[in-house]
């Protein structure tokens, strides 16, 4: 075997090592998570796309309007044309602003209004004879919680972090078993050797636990009334022990309606269950990120008048630790209509 | 057929739903983003240009979702970064600014004696980008010629000669270095 032998041997050999021997160097170049939103971001989050996919669905629901209306008016001229001159205005109605418009008599005859729908009286409480929407509301950012201090309100019991919500409840009914009483002020979770501490209830206050919402949510008794606390991550804790996401974010088919800030809302309770049981089943768990810095909420509005709240960004959520769900703000907008 | 078309059934034509549906585009994400990753990153030994590249790879997979034959993902995706490198790497920016001259540079293990192996990543390296591209493709990738000459749009004879010289290069390389 000569030199050059040798030297192809060897090459060969090394080469076809090469994918261990890359794979070892560059360990730490790794496509993650966060690529991955920032190719969401310019893709399936951009302005564009979620105007295009909702203008898209606006554009469908008209076109179903407009034939409509054709038959109506054809419908109309024939049997009913005598009667079409008295008829002023219709009026359109949109969520963007509440304004009332007033379309002009000529426009309404081209839209094949009937004369007994608007009765001839522009006042706003009457005037849903025709009302045509436009979805287009962007709520203003509100969120559930309690906000105060550098540390927000917590309950922690065993390790397991509560945050106080906003709104209180006086309804008995849902108030479940008694789970202990507040042990000992700490000002952080987990800065206690007790196993119930708080940084806002007083030493002795009673905890239970909220009915069929066991894990996720729990209230203090203060003043014949219950500050709602709900569950979620600190200090990279989230999920202790066996918890899986319903664990923690378990709302029992019991949502009535939900809003996303800057998106709108599903407001029947089918379509609230269908997203919560998708969520619920398709997301994976990222990391125990409490979604401080994320800038979007989910509002969640419960059977039991209770309002709980996830945090969003992109296609994450954060509950008790950051979930990721594909097509979160695509999934949201098909459950609207 | 030629090009990407092998890999391509059939576009759609609406715009909206031409948009890759998010689940599939994770899918095949989180399977596939680091080799093209690594790959663009071999070829221009810049982590930040290769992140971009990988980024504006998988943007023109969502926004055009072309309808991949199964298994072909990969491929498809290694054949527009690798395209989008030879761009990069002829535009007259990155020539004037050499990027990667004094980037990526593969250091000896202190612990293990893989010297050998470093002195040939380095090697590879320093190989023009189309017998960079070959090497990178066969052997790390592990394709075979016919998917090496569709993915790189060129003859299976020129693959096969990329690689031998590829090979007798390395080997001038090395016999230098070692």
């Amino acid at each position: 075997m000569n030199k050059n032998d040798y030297n192809n041997i060897k090459i060969d050999s090394l080469l076809n090592d090469l994918p261990n021997t890359i794979n070892k160097k560059t360990k730490n170049i790794e496509a993650g998570y966060a690529l991955m939103r920032q190719i969401e971001n310019k893709t399936y989050n951009s302005t564009e796309y979620l105007k295009a996919n909702k203008s898209h669905n606006i554009r469908r629901i008209f076109a179903y309007l407009s034939s409509l209306c054709i038959s109506l008016a054809l419908a109309f001229l024939i049997i009913n044309s005598q009667n079409l001159f008295f008829v002023k205005y219709i009026i359109q109605k949109t969520t963007l602003n509440n304004t009332v418009e007033t379309i002009p008599f000529k426009s309404r005859a081209a839209s094949g209004i009937m004369q007994e729908d608007i009765s001839g009286d522009l006042n706003l409480e009457y005037s849903d004879a025709l009302v045509i929407t436009a979805d287009n509301s962007y709520p203003v950012f509100q969120s559930a919680w309690y906000e105060g201090g550098n540390m927000y309100p917590f309950i922690c019991i065993n390790d397991k972090v509560f945050r106080l919500l906003s709104s209180k409840c006086d309804n008995g009914n849902i108030i479940g078993n008694k789970l202990g009483i507040v042990q000992a002020y700490a000002e952080l979770p987990f800065n206690s050797d007790t196993s119930i501490s708080s940084n806002y209830a007083v030493v002795d206050e009673e905890i239970y636990s909220v009915n069929n919402m066991e894990g996720t949510l729990i209230a203090l008794a203060q003043n014949n009334e219950y500050s709602l606390f709900q569950r979620v991550s600190y200090s990279n804790v989230a999920l202790i022990g066996k918890e899986t996401l319903k664990d923690v974010f378990n709302v029992n088919n019991n949502v009535i309606s939900i809003n996303l800030s800057g998106v709108g809302n599903i407001n029947t309770k089918e379509n609230s269950r269908l997203f919560i049981n998708e969520i619920i089943q398709s997301s994976k768990y990222i990391s125990a990120n409490d979604g401080t810095t994320f800038s979007n909420t989910m509002q969640i509005v419960l059977e039991n008048g209770i309002t709980l709240q996830l945090m969003i960004d992109n296609n994450s959520f954060a509950c008790c630790g950051e979930y990721y769900f594909p097509n979160l703000y695509d999934t949201f907008i098909s459950y609207m209509q | 057929m030629k090009g990407s078309n092998r890999y391509m059934i059939e576009a759609s034509n609406s715009k909206l739903q031409l948009r890759m549906p998010n689940e599939k585009f994770a899918n095949i994400y989180l399977q596939y983003a680091n080799d093209v990753l690594k790959v663009c990153y071999f070829y221009l030994k810049d982590f930040e240009k290769a992140e971009d590249i990988c980024q504006e790879t998988f943007i023109k997979l969502i926004t055009t979702n072309p309808e991949l034959e199964l298994g072909k993902e990969k491929a498809w995706l290694l054949k527009v970064a690798i395209n989008k490198c030879k761009d990069f790497w002829r535009s007259s920016w990155f020539k004037k600014v050499k990027l990667g001259d004094d980037g990526l540079k593969f250091i000896a293990d202190e612990y293990e004696d893989d010297t050998i192996k470093i002195a040939l990543l380095n090697a590879i390296q320093d190989l023009t980008p189309k017998f960079k591209e070959t090497i990178l493709l066969h052997y790390y990738q592990g394709y075979g010629v016919t998917e090496i000459a569709e993915i790189l749009n060129i003859s299976q004879g020129t693959v096969s000669s990329r690689l031998s010289r590829a090979r007798e290069k390395l080997a001038v390389i090395l016999k230098g270095n070692i």
